[in-house]
């Protein structure tokens, strides 16, 4: 059994002093003192990043995480788009449990307001096919079109969407590390003005720096000594065309859909066993649909069950979803965001949420796409 | 620099797709767009199914707001695709017209059969024969 | 015998009214309207260029005939805007077209009449043996400097001819070039708007290659002006192409149909052909049409064509088509004109 030890994440936002292998020292470092080991313990390391080649011009970063902790071990560079950290953290599990050793730190990390918002979205971009960059579409263009699908087939609207920029940003005014610490109204939402129609910016997840940390380990010894533990019940990847157009529905991500139903029957667990999730919402239509794909709300009920608001925070009901803020307003430095999910719901199942904690919450899941659904990671999470 | 290679290999799937019909099974409008399209914008994106089954992206062009929906009829045309630098080889591609373009109506009734037949042809000459 | 198998044509869907354009530099437009006998302009979209419009009319020019492509041995694109100056357009057209790779191409310009004069050269390699058919494409996204008396007549447009030596829908009777170095009308090498001689363009220019040309044919073929159903001239603007007419003893009837500059613009190389192409709409079994282009620099192309009985089932609609348009205000016609 894998067990997570240690979470370190740094604050999210734009981060000027600080550079990609900034973010990532503080947060190795960070992430260290917090599971109380020394980098002499760490066997291997797996770097989570998108764009830090295309933007940066910084490619080879194996030798770069060894210059900066001054080892020699293996450290991995992966790349899936957004899920970049979820998946980095799929092979780090995964490395853990095919060889003899007893440490794997997962770091997720990515720097993106040194370039303009040109620059960045067309690098953002590379995550979409080549025909579909050809036509000019950004990434809120593909999910936009995911959105007008959506409410073509089920009847809803933009107001349906805004409900989920305002339950995240409720819950980044409660967490000290999110990007966005204030709430935001229904009609600030509903007014902002439209980055790719029916998407507006308020919609859209922000440009957005950050590392986050974790550390794996499957030797008893290490785990048992940790007050703070949290046992990874189940961790699978799914994959599906990085073509919108190609895909069988352009509603919903059959990724997540695979990649949950392997998770569920792999940790013998229900839906409803799950206390805390965190979901990938780039765009507000994307939170809707994960619902949905994962298997929590049924297909073409997600734009009613929002509007209830029953996965906010205070909320009575069983589930409660994106505490951290989501990406929406916790923010979305690529690399790092998967690593932030499976962090926020070890914070939540060892008491440390703080001011957002979740009573009682024992398993949790979390939920990392890249691009516009091309892969999946979905993670569960108990003791 | 945009790669001429590229664009030279791309060339022979653009002549497969040109004078296709299909209909818009989603669409959006960009406001923001990347460096190359930032000329261009607001400028509409759809995915049609083509009348044989494939889908294709692209531009939508010469249309009018009342185009902007699913299900409307469109067909394939060349247009540029890429600004690029002054010294650049060119980017021409696939973007989509509106078939039967609202402001105009419909097809025209009360024409005579042969003018009928001719304007059927030359309207629509894409009908496939690509 | 050689002529025309089929044709095609494209008409972008913008207009610009000369309204519009004197409004901007506060001129009267009732005073520009009359005196250049137009009233609108055709404009191409901001990702259209010679070759896009070429290709749409080369495609309908193509699309009923159930010719083997592989048997168009020669593609010619005439252009005052070609995409490029060194790279061939034609070739372009050709890979779009699915010609193959056994064609003869070549990218021509002699102003408004490059086109007119690659048909002549192309009707001269069928008539050898050395193709059976040949694509010729006019195409132009003209170009005028704001302020240009020439911006309110220059225009986007394009009309394809497929010329072969049977099942013609018009027989090419004779022909007649005429050419001179008259430097009315000229661009020099990247420079982006075309200069002119004002005035000189007039008498000395168009009027006397057109007159010489077409008195030449006319005497060539025992010919005269009666005998014809109908006449195209080149039309820069709405006026001179009347009075050349009238001045070589052709009637208003007979150049009626032609007048397309009056709502289209001239569209420098396809002007001739585009009134053409609108005159063939009307055109009957047995029609003597005389056509003549003219090009800056200066040469004009005269041509006499008979219909044949085909003409009837295969002329295309033309006006009904090009009346599917959207006006559109000077700061986006600069936007689509890439002058802003």
């Amino acid at each position: 059994m894998v067990s997570l030890i240690g979470y370190y994440t740094t604050k999210f936002g734009e981060l000027w002093n600080l550079s990609l292998f900034d973010l990532v020292s503080e947060a190795i470092n960070g992430v260290l003192k917090n599971a109380k080991l020394e980098k002499k313990q760490i066997d291997a390391v797996f770097f989570g990043n998108m764009m830090a080649g295309v933007l940066g011009n910084n490619l080879h970063s194996s030798a770069k995480i060894a210059e900066i902790l001054k080892v020699n071990i293996p450290v991995f560079r992966v790349e899936a788009a957004c899920a970049s950290g979820g998946l980095a953290f799929h092979l780090g599990k995964n490395y853990l449990e095919t060889n003899r050793v007893r440490t794997v730190l997962v770091v997720g990390a990515e720097k993106m307001t040194d370039s303009s918002p040109e620059e960045t979205t067309s690098a953002l971009a590379s995550a979409a096919s080549g025909e579909e960059q050809e036509a000019g579409l950004t990434f809120p263009g593909l999910y936009a079109m995911i959105a007008q699908s959506y409410f073509n087939n089920y009847g809803y609207n933009e107001k349906n969407l805004a409900y989920v920029s305002y339950k995240n940003h409720f819950h980044g005014s409660l967490n000290e590390k999110a990007h966005f610490r204030k709430r935001l109204t229904m009609e600030q939402i509903l007014e902002s003005p439209y980055i790719a129609y029916p998407l507006k910016v308020l919609d859209s997840s922000p440009i957005s720096d950050g590392a986050s940390a974790v550390i794996l380990s499957s030797d008893n010894f290490l785990i048992k000594k940790r007050k703070e533990s949290v046992n990874v019940l189940a961790n699978e990847v799914a994959t599906d065309t990085i073509s919108l157009k190609e895909r069988k529905k352009i509603d919903e991500l059959l990724a997540t859909k695979i990649a949950a139903e392997k998770a569920f029957a792999v940790s013998k667990l229900k839906r409803s066993d799950i206390d805390v999730a965190e979901v990938h919402d780039c765009f507000s239509i994307a939170e809707i649909l994960a619902m949905e794909d994962l298997g929590f709300w049924k297909k073409g009920e997600g734009g009613k069950r929002i509007t209830e608001l029953s996965t906010m925070f205070g909320s009575k009901s069983s589930l409660i979803v994106n505490t951290s803020g989501g990406l929406k307003a916790a923010g979305h430095p690529v690399g790092a965001t998967g690593i932030k999910q499976i962090g926020e719901i070890f914070l939540q199942l060892t008491d440390q949420a703080t001011n957002r904690q979740v009573k009682g919450a024992e398993i949790g899941l979390a939920h990392n796409v890249g691009g516009s659904g091309g892969t999946v990671v979905v993670t569960i999470l108990g003791n | 620099m945009i790669s001429p290679v590229k664009i030279w290999r791309r060339q022979k799937q653009i002549s497969r797709l040109l004078g296709k019909r299909g209909t818009v099974i989603t669409w959006t409008e960009i406001m923001i767009a990347s460096q190359e399209f930032k000329k261009f914008v607001p400028f509409p994106v759809v995915i049609v199914k083509l009348d044989n089954g494939n889908k294709a992206v692209g531009q939508l062009v010469d249309y009018e707001e009342a185009d902007l929906k699913i299900g409307t009829k469109v067909v394939a045309v060349l247009r540029k695709t890429k600004e690029g630098e002054r010294e650049d080889v060119i980017a021409y591609g696939i973007k989509f017209k509106p078939l039967y373009p609202s402001y105009a109506g419909l097809q025209p009734k009360g024409l005579s059969k042969q003018l009928r037949g001719s304007y059927t042809r030359a309207n629509s000459f894409v009908s496939g024969i690509f | 015998m050689v002529g025309v198998v089929s044709y095609g044509f494209y008409i972008p869907k913008y207009r610009i009214t000369v309204d519009e354009i004197a409004k901007t530099w506060r001129k009267n437009p009732e005073d520009v309207k009359k005196s250049l006998n137009m009233r609108e302009k055709a404009v191409a979209g901001a990702d259209e260029d010679s070759l896009t419009m070429g290709f749409e009319s080369a495609a309908m020019a193509l699309q009923e005939t159930k010719i083997d492509r592989k048997k168009i041995n020669i593609v010619f694109f005439g252009s005052e805007t070609p995409p490029y100056v060194v790279n061939p357009a034609s070739t372009i057209l050709g890979e779009f077209l699915n010609i193959g790779n056994n064609y003869l191409a070549y990218d021509t310009q002699f102003a408004c009449k490059a086109a007119t004069g690659a048909m002549i050269s192309a009707f001269g390699m069928i008539k050898s043996g050395f193709s059976k058919y040949a694509l010729i494409c006019a195409s132009d996204k003209a170009n005028a400097k704001p302020h240009d008396p020439l911006e309110y007549t220059a225009s986007s447009g394009s009309a394809s001819f497929l010329l072969g030596d049977s099942d013609l829908l018009l027989e090419l009777i004779d022909f007649e070039s005429f050419s001179s170095d008259t430097p009315d009308f000229w661009r020099r090498e990247g420079i982006r708007y075309p200069s002119h001689g004002g005035r000189f363009t007039g008498k000395p220019s168009y009027f006397y290659h057109i007159q010489q040309a077409t008195k030449v044919l006319l005497r060539k073929t025992k010919l005269k002006p009666e005998n014809f159903a109908h006449a195209i001239f080149h039309m820069p603007n709405g006026k001179f192409p009347q009075e050349v007419a009238a001045s070589l003893g052709f009637t208003k009837t007979q150049i009626e149909k032609s007048l397309v500059v009056s709502h289209l613009g001239n569209s420098y190389t396809a002007s001739v052909l585009m009134g053409l192409v609108s005159t063939l709409e009307s055109a009957k079994k047995g029609d003597l049409i005389f056509l003549c282009s003219y090009g800056s620099g200066a040469g004009s192309d005269a041509f006499i064509f008979r219909a044949t009985n085909k003409i009837e089932r295969r002329k295309k609609e033309f006006e009904k088509i090009i009346n599917k348009k959207k006006n559109i205000d000077y700061s986006t016609y600069l936007k689509f004109m890439h002058i802003i």
